[in-house]
């Protein structure tokens, strides 16, 4: 219960009258207990040519709102949802993954406005639990069991849900400070500093983070959203570019396979 | 609480209309000791999630373990099931309860042994030796209809390898070990593993949530067995009433 109640107490210098009596108390009183009111019953809506109210036909125009496709726009809670439909999940032997999207190096983080990890979406405007729920691989795409395993390193990642293009800190997996991160430059890599007939040895360019070949990771942050249009995406960031290459031929790159998104509106 | 409308001609005064809603007013706005004696607020006080108290879904589903450590030998063709929560016949979840169910998956792979031998001794190509990585494993998130039937959730599958920290060859503070080798020999993995999906609950219902890790025919060599080791595992199931929205 999100407001104050009763909203204007009821005193000896209060003028008193029937109206704003019921109205001060009636919406309280019906949600603390429960009633059904406009809010989670279906109304048959507005003619689409005229844009006057249709009247009620049948008591399925007043379907109570627990069935999927009943709820009424304002309902309390609203959930949205991108998830990558076609993700091959990524162990089979296969030549070819499936539905994997492939997220290029870069020194700042790296988006991709496709399903599951991207949504634009309008919101009403409050607070919003924000969910990214991915599986993240860093090792060659295309090498399926084989014996070139060269480029099959992971880490170096910070990951975190962007917002309007902006990072949101509170999301951020990884350590989100690269200055606490050691790498050698590319110069000291290319030297051989970096790795040994193709396996990186123990100062390698790039470090810290989130580690591994294959991360399931999950990115979530609750916060507050301006009513209107927002684009929620999943940020990826190979710090100092970590994975790109150390070998000629075996160039490794991001890459992202199943994937889900999802924001829950808790209106009040 | 039912309200009851005041009508044209009531007499009232003050003191009539504040005891009819004196024991609403506190239940709103007063916290009490019992309510934030275990750091939560009432649920008058927050959004609810989960539907109203009394009805069937006011509650969330949870199965844990902080405790127990897993073991369990992973052949190609069968599967170690970390976790699984099976519903109560009265808490069986149904399109006409709920039409959204937030699932939220959590466990620890502790460590990988192959063939009872620790990881460092694989008996892996000479190239792979020094990437212990490449062991690759596949969990799957499935729900339980209300046949017992096990679906996979296909978009909350993911792969999952054990991290740097095994090696082959531990590393010397004067040489050059392997890439991210520990000081000393370590088989641990300690790989936490996070997975979140949304359900629509349609025909079929949802009576239970399993995951499970299987083997992966990708990385593994030969065909003896893996030693599968999972602790600290969690299943929560958050039932709600909400508009989907989706692409």
């Amino acid at each position: 219960m999100a407001w104050k109640y009763p909203k204007r107490p009821i005193t000896g210098s209060y003028v008193i009258d029937i109206d704003p009596i019921n109205q001060n108390f009636l919406a309280v009183a019906e949600e603390s207990t429960g009633y059904l009111n406009e809010h989670n019953l279906k109304g048959p809506g507005l003619n689409l040519t005229t844009g006057e109210q249709q009247e009620v036909l049948a008591a399925t125009d007043l379907m109570v709102t627990r069935t999927s496709g009943q709820l009424v726009d304002d309902i309390g809670f609203r959930l949205h949802r991108t998830m990558k439909t076609n993700a091959n999940p990524s162990d089979d032997s296969l030549a070819t993954p499936t539905g994997w999207t492939e997220l290029r190096a870069s020194d700042f983080y790296v988006t991709k406005a496709v399903d599951g990890l991207s949504m634009t979406r309008t919101f009403v405007g409050g607070m919003v639990w924000i969910c990214a729920s991915f599986n993240l691989h860093n090792h060659q795409a295309y090498d399926r069991g084989s014996t070139s395993v060269l480029g099959e390193k992971g880490f170096g990642y910070n990951l975190a849900i962007e917002v309007d293009g902006a990072i949101v800190p509170e999301s951020l997996l990884g350590t989100g400070d690269v200055t606490q991160e050691f790498f050698g430059n590319e110069d000291f890599a290319a030297a051989g500093g970096g790795h040994v007939n193709g396996n990186i040895q123990a100062r390698p360019r790039g470090g810290g983070g989130v580690n591994g070949a294959r991360n399931a990771i999950v990115l979530d942050a609750v916060m507050y959203l301006a009513p209107g249009e927002h684009t929620i995406r999943v940020a990826v960031q190979s710090i100092r570019n970590s994975a790109l290459g150390f070998g000629a031929g075996y160039t490794s790159k991001t890459y992202i396979s199943t994937a889900e998104l999802f924001a829950l509106e808790m209106l009040r | 609480m039912a309200y009851d409308y005041l009508k044209d001609g009531t007499p009232f005064v003050a003191d009539e209309l504040n005891s009819r809603f004196k024991s609403e007013t506190f239940n709103l706005n007063t916290v009490v000791p019992e309510e934030i004696k275990s750091g939560a607020f009432g649920p008058q006080h927050l959004p609810s999630l989960v539907g109203n108290a009394g009805e069937s879904l006011s509650k969330m589903f949870r199965k844990n373990s902080v405790t127990t450590q897993f073991t369990r030998t992973l052949a190609s063709a069968s599967a170690h099931v970390v976790a699984e929560l099976t519903l109560t016949d009265a808490d069986q979840i149904d399109e006409t309860k709920a039409n959204a169910v937030i699932v939220l998956i959590n466990f620890q792979l502790n460590r990988i042994e192959y063939n009872g031998t620790e990881f460092g001794d694989l008996s892996l190509p000479t190239n792979r030796n020094p990437v212990e990585d490449t062991a690759v494993l596949r969990v799957e998130v499935e729900f339980i209809t209300s046949t017992g039937a096990y679906v996979v959730i296909p978009q909350a599958t993911r792969v999952i390898s054990p991290g740097m920290t095994m090696t082959n060859n531990a590393i010397s503070k004067n040489t050059s070990g392997d890439f991210m080798s520990s000081l000393t020999k370590d088989k641990l993995s300690h790989k936490d593993v996070a997975i979140r999906t949304v359900l629509k609950p349609g025909n079929l219902g949802i009576y239970g949530i399993r995951v499970r890790i299987l083997a992966s025919t990708y990385g593994l060599v030969g065909a003896a067995d893996w030693d599968i080791y999972t602790d600290k595992h969690n299943i929560t199931l958050i039932p709600i009433q909400a508009k989907l929205v989706e692409t």
